[in-house]
């Protein structure tokens, strides 16, 4: 069997997780980091300042990770063009050379999904640790005034906290059932 | 997470329905091969065609 080069599915899918592991994720890490600060200086403003300090600090370090395996894993994507960019017209090379930079563009292209999993579990993880963090800061401290908008806000942004991972999930939930169905299908 | 892709021709079950032309693997659907290494595609194919 002939294989050729391998491609993300959408082709645009590398250029979008680029951008969240360049710009989103250094973002959302400072952001964290800044509201950490505040949090630091103002504990007695805060209801339980440290549970919010350690969902803060595990926010900037997820997404120093994500960043960091994002960046990584870049490395080892590249497409057929790039390598005739590098090697030269494919059609000029020997067949055996082709064979091997297809080769080694699959090993890589696999390298790159694998590191770019950990990446985005890294994200993920440190959006949840966000939504914790900013709903354990929104919380009201013992003695505020009008407390009820504060739960209020606290809640809404603690929603995520589940959401996400149900919206996560769902597509592999889908594949299982899907197999499932396919297996039944198959021995019947 | 990266989409799961069939290993021969990437295809994308998120994406399309089926494999794309001539993919060597099509007469199996794209959802039992999507995500597995080409061995483990064609283990299976192996085993779908008997
Ligand atoms: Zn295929």
């Amino acid at each position: 069997m002939r294989l050729s080069w391998r491609k993300p599915a959408p082709l645009n899918w590398s250029a979008a997780r680029e951008a969240q592991y360049t710009t989103a994720a250094p973002l959302l890490g400072g952001a964290s980091i800044t509201l950490l600060g505040i949090v630091i200086t103002d504990r007695d403003k805060f209801r339980w300042p440290g549970p919010t300090l350690l969902a803060l600090a595990l926010t900037a370090l997820f997404m120093v990770v994500a960043m960091v395996l994002g960046i990584l894993s870049r490395q080892y994507l590249y497409s057929r063009s790039d390598v005739e960019a590098w090697w030269g017209p494919l059609s000029e090379m020997s067949d055996d050379q082709h064979e091997e930079l297809i080769q080694d563009q699959r090993m890589h292209y696999s390298r790159y999904v694998r590191l770019e999993r950990k990446a985005d579990f890294c994200y993920l993880s440190g959006i949840l640790c966000l939504a914790a963090g900013s709903s354990l800061t929104l919380a009201p401290p013992a003695h505020a005034a009008a407390p009820a908008w504060r739960w209020f806000a606290a809640g809404t942004t603690a929603t995520l906290i589940v959401v996400l991972p149900l919206a996560r999930t769902m597509p592999y939930i889908r594949n299982v059932m899907r197999n499932l169905q396919a297996d039944h299908h198959d021995s019947t | 997470m990266p989409p799961r892709q069939c290993p021969a021709c990437d295809a994308a079950p998120s994406e399309r329905a089926d494999h794309y032309a001539d993919c060597p693997l099509k007469d199996v659907p794209l959802a039992q091969v999507a995500g597995l290494t080409l061995e483990q595609a064609e283990a299976k194919a192996a085993r779908w065609r008997a």
